[in-house]
C-alpha cells in the first residue's frame, strides 16, 4: 500500500516536472529567488526591528538606543514597499519570458505586454465609479506584492501562450529584428493589441464584481463562507487548508481572519484583564486561538517544521541552502523566501505535508484547548514574534502553551519527513540513472 | 566535539537572550493593557433623593472627610428644567477622586419627574466628562436618586460607550416605590425590569437597606429595597444586599448612619478607614 502510494506520487512528480508550464513557473520562482532573499531580510529588519510594534523593537527597546532609529526606519520601509510590494509584476515579466523564450521575435514583446496585462488586470474598478473628494488609488497596490504572485503567474503564461499561438512565426531567425522596427511593428502589433484588450474585458468585467480586483474576487468568495459559524473546529480547518491551499497558489494576505471573530478575540482579552488570567476566557476557541497562534509556526505550513525538517534530513542541495539562508527570518515567522524558493509553492510533492501539518497541530491544540490543558491565547503579542513563543506569550506566559507549540512543530517534523525522505531517493534514482545514461 | 558544544552554548544563550527579555516585555505589556484607557480620575457620582438638595450630603461629606485618610474635594452641580448645569464648589487638582453631588431644580418625587431627573443626569454626566475627562466612576445614590443613577445606567449610559461605572452604591433605594406587597409591581419597578439588559455588564453593586423595625425604615418598605435583586441580579457582575439596623436607622439619617459611612468608605472609596466595622468601640 505504502509502496504503492510513494510509486504513485514519484509518478505525480515527475510527471509535473516535464510539463512545460509547470517548469515555467518553477524557473520563474527560482530566477526570483535572490530578490526574494534580499527582500525577506528587508521584511524582517523592518518588521522585527523598525517597527512600532516589532517584536525584537519591543523586547530590546531599540528605538531609545538605536541613534536615527527613525532615519533607518523610514529606508528600510521603502526598501521593503518598493522590492516586496512590486514582487509580481517581475513575476509575471519573468514567467512570459520564460514562455516565449524559444521565439525571439517575439520574446520581449511578449514580456512587455504581460507586465501591462498585468497591471490592467490590478486596475481599482472603483477608481471609475468614485466621484467623491476622496483619492482612491488608480491601482490594486496590494495586488503587486506577494498576495499577486498567482495572477502574475496566469497572466504571465495565458500572454506567453498567445504569443506562442499568434506571434509570427517566421522560420528564418533574424538576430537583428529589434533594430528593424517596421518588422517589430508588423510582428507584435496584433498580439500586443488582443492581448491588451482581452486582459482589459476581463479586468473590467471583474470591477462589476468587487472592488478588489480579480484577485479579491477569488479569495473574497471564500471569505465570505467564514463570517459566519457554529462549529469553529471545522472552519479552522477549512480556512487552515484554503488558507494553506491559496498560500500555495500564491495568494497570500488577501486571505485575513483577523477581522471575523476580532469581536471574541476583544471579549477574551477584556475577561483576562478583569481577572487576571486567561484561565476560563469566554471564547477559548477561534480561528485566532487555534490557527494564528498555534498552527501558523514559522509561517504558513508550520514553516519551521519544514526548515527543522530539510536541515536535518533532506540531501537536497538547493533545499538545504534555502532553508539556511532562510532560517532565521523564519524563525520570527517572516518566510517568504523559504516558501518561494523551496519551492514549496508548487511543488506537488510538498504540497500535501503543506495542507496537513496546520490541519494536525489545529487538532492538537483543539483537544489541549477541550481539555483545559492550557488556557487560550488572548494577549496581543508584537508582529513578528517568533512562532514558537507566540502560544507562550498570548497566554501571558504559561509553560504548557509553549509545549502545544513544540509539540505541533514536533508533529510538523514527523509529518514532513516521509515527504523529505522521499525527495531525497527520487534525487538518487534520477542521479543514478544520468550516471547509467553515461 | 568541542564545536558541537559551543553551538549548543551558543543556541542555549540566544534562547535565553530572546526569551527573558520577551516575557519581561509581556508582563509589562499585560499590566499596561490592564490600566489601558482608565483615567487616573475616577470620581464618586452622588445623586440625592427626591426633595433634597445639592446640601443633602454635605453630613456624609462631613463624616467622610473625618474617617477618610485622603482629602476629597466637592464639587455640586445643580440642573436646571431646561437642561442647564450650574455648580458651586471645585475639584482640586490633585484630587483624583472628588465628590460630585448631582442634584436637580426639578427635585419632586413621583415616576414622571424620576425618568426626567434621569436624562438630566445624563446631560450633566456628559457635561462633566467634557470638561474633566474621566472615562470611569463610582455612583453613590439615596433614596430616589438611587432610582435616577440605575435609569440612567440602564438608559443613557450606552451613549457615552467610553464611560465605565466601576462601583454602584444605592442606600434605602426604593425600587418598588413605597409598595410594601411581594407581589404588587409598580409602573416605576416595571420600568427598571424592562430595561434592566441595558446595565453594563461589568458592574458591582451595593443596595443598602435600613430597619427601624422588621418592616422599613420608617419611610421606604423593607421589600421595597428588595426588588433590587429582581433587577440586577444576574444582569451585572456582582450584586450584594446589605440590611443595616441599629442606631441612625430612619430612612433620613441612613446617609450619614456611622455604618453606611464606614461601607461607603469600605466599597466606595476603598480607602483603609480605622477601625472600620468596630460600632461597639464608638458608641455615642
Amino acid at each position: 500500500m505504502t509502496g504503492r502510494l510513494t510509486n504513485f506520487l514519484v509518478k505525480f512528480n515527475s510527471f509535473a516536472k516535464h510539463q512545460v508550464y509547470f517548469q515555467i513557473i518553477h524557473e520563474t520562482l527560482t530566477l526570483l529567488f535572490p530578490f526574494v532573499l534580499v527582500g525577506t531580510y528587508v521584511d524582517f529588519l523592518n518588521q522585527a526591528v523598525f517597527q512600532k510594534n516589532g517584536f525584537l523593537n519591543n523586547i530590546y527597546h531599540v528605538k531609545n538606543w538605536l541613534p536615527g532609529f527613525k532615519l533607518l526606519a523610514n529606508y528600510l520601509s521603502l526598501l521593503d514597499l518598493s522590492i516586496n510590494g512590486v514582487v509580481a509584476i517581475a513575476v509575471v515579466f519573468l514567467a512570459a519570458n520564460l514562455a516565449t523564450r524559444k521565439n525571439a521575435y517575439y520574446n520581449i514583446a511578449a514580456s512587455l505586454t504581460a507586465v501591462f496585462a498585468f497591471m490592467i488586470m490590478n486596475f481599482n474598478g472603483s477608481f471609475l465609479a468614485y466621484t467623491g473628494r476622496q483619492q482612491v488609488n488608480k491601482f490594486l497596490e496590494n495586488n503587486l506584492s506577494y498576495n499577486g504572485c498567482f495572477l502574475a503567474l496566469v497572466v504571465g503564461l495565458t500572454t506567453g501562450w498567445i504569443f506562442n499561438r499568434l506571434g509570427a512565426r517566421s522560420k528564418k531567425k533574424d538576430p537583428h529584428l529589434m533594430l528593424r522596427t517596421s518588422a517589430w511593428i508588423r510582428y507584435n502589433i496584433l498580439p500586443i493589441a488582443i492581448t491588451l484588450m482581452l486582459f482589459g474585458m476581463f479586468s473590467y468585467a471583474a470591477s462589476f464584481f468587487g472592488r478588489t480586483g480579480a484577485n479579491g474576487l477569488v479569495s473574497g468568495l471564500y471569505e465570505l463562507s467564514f463570517s459566519n459559524y457554529e462549529w469553529i473546529l471545522l472552519t479552522a480547518v477549512c480556512a487552515a487548508f484554503l488558507s494553506n491551499g491559496f498560500w500555495f497558489l500564491g495568494i497570500t494576505g488577501s486571505f485575513n481572519f483577523s477581522g471575523i471573530n476580532a469581536g471574541s478575540t476583544i471579549q477574551n482579552l477584556e475577561y483576562a484583564i478583569q481577572h487576571g488570567s486567561p484561565w476560563g476566557a469566554p471564547n477559548p476557541i477561534t480561528i485566532h486561538t487555534l490557527f494564528d497562534s498555534f498552527a501558523n509556526i514559522g509561517g504558513p505550513g508550520m514553516a519551521l517544521s519544514l526548515l527543522i525538517t530539510i536541515l536535518l534530513y533532506s540531501r537536497n542541495q538547493n533545499f538545504q541552502l534555502v532553508a539556511k539562508t532562510s532560517l532565521f527570518p523564519s524563525i520570527f515567522n517572516v518566510s517568504q523566501s523559504l516558501l518561494i524558493g523551496l519551492p514549496v509553492l508548487y511543488n506537488p510533492l510538498l504540497a500535501i505535508p503543506f495542507l496537513l501539518t496546520p490541519v494536525a497541530s489545529i487538532l492538537i491544540t483543539w483537544c489541549a484547548l477541550k481539555l483545559n490543558f492550557m488556557p487560550p491565547t488572548v494577549y496581543p503579542v508584537s508582529s513578528s514574534t517568533p512562532g514558537l513563543l507566540i502560544g507562550w506569550l498570548g497566554t501571558g506566559g504559561t509553560w504548557q502553551a509553549l509545549l502545544i507549540s513544540i509539540i505541533n512543530v514536533v508533529a510538523g517534523i514527523a509529518i514532513y519527513l516521509p515527504f523529505i525522505i522521499l525527495d531525497n531517493r527520487i534525487k538518487s534514482s534520477r542521479r543514478g540513472e544520468i550516471e547509467n545514461e553515461k | 566535539m568541542k564545536n558541537r558544544w559551543l553551538y549548543w552554548i551558543l543556541a542555549i544563550f540566544l534562547l535565553l537572550a530572546v526569551c527573558l527579555p520577551a516575557y519581561k516585555w509581556n508582563r509589562s505589556n499585560i499590566t499596561r493593557l490592564r490600566n489601558a484607557g482608565k483615567t487616573e480620575m475616577a470620581p464618586v457620582i452622588m445623586v440625592p433623593g427626591s426633595s433634597a438638595t445639592q446640601n443633602r450630603f454635605d453630613s456624609l461629606i462631613a463624616e467622610l472627610g473625618q474617617e477618610a485618610p485622603q482629602h476629597h474635594s466637592v464639587l455640586k452641580v445643580v440642573v436646571k428644567t431646561n437642561g442647564k448645569v450650574t455648580t458651586s464648589g471645585v475639584i482640586n487638582r490633585n484630587d483624583n477622586q472628588p465628590f460630585i453631588v448631582i442634584s436637580f431644580q426639578n427635585n419632586k418625587d413621583g415616576k414622571t419627574n424620576i425618568d426626567k431627573q434621569a436624562v438630566w443626569l445624563n446631560t450633566a454626566v456628559k457635561q462633566l466628562i467634557s470638561i474633566y475627562h474621566f472615562n470611569h466612576f463610582s455612583a453613590l445614590g439615596h433614596s430616589n436618586g438611587g432610582l435616577i443613577l440605575a435609569l440612567f445606567f440602564e438608559r443613557y449610559l450606552k451613549q457615552t460607550p467610553a464611560l465605565r461605572v466601576d462601583r454602584f452604591m444605592t442606600i434605602a433605594t426604593p425600587y418598588n416605590e413605597t409598595s410594601t406587597s411581594t407581589v404588587y409591581k409598580t409602573s416605576m419597578f416595571k420600568e427598571l425590569y424592562n430595561y434592566r439588559e441595558g446595565l453594563p455588564e461589568s458592574l458591582v453593586m451595593y443596595s443598602i437597606a435600613g430597619t427601624e423595625n422588621y418592616t422599613s425604615d420608617g419611610t421606604v418598605p423593607y421589600n421595597s429595597v428588595n426588588y433590587a435583586k429582581y433587577i440586577f441580579q444576574s444582569e451585572i457582575r456582582s450584586f450584594t444586599e446589605i440590611t443595616v439596623t441599629g442606631a441612625n436607622t430612619a430612612h433620613s439619617d441612613l446617609p450619614q448612619n456611622k455604618q453606611i459611612v464606614s461601607l461607603i468608605g469600605q466599597y466606595i472609596l476603598r480607602e483603609n478607614f480605622p477601625k472600620l466595622n468596630d460600632q461597639s468601640q464608638r458608641r455615642h
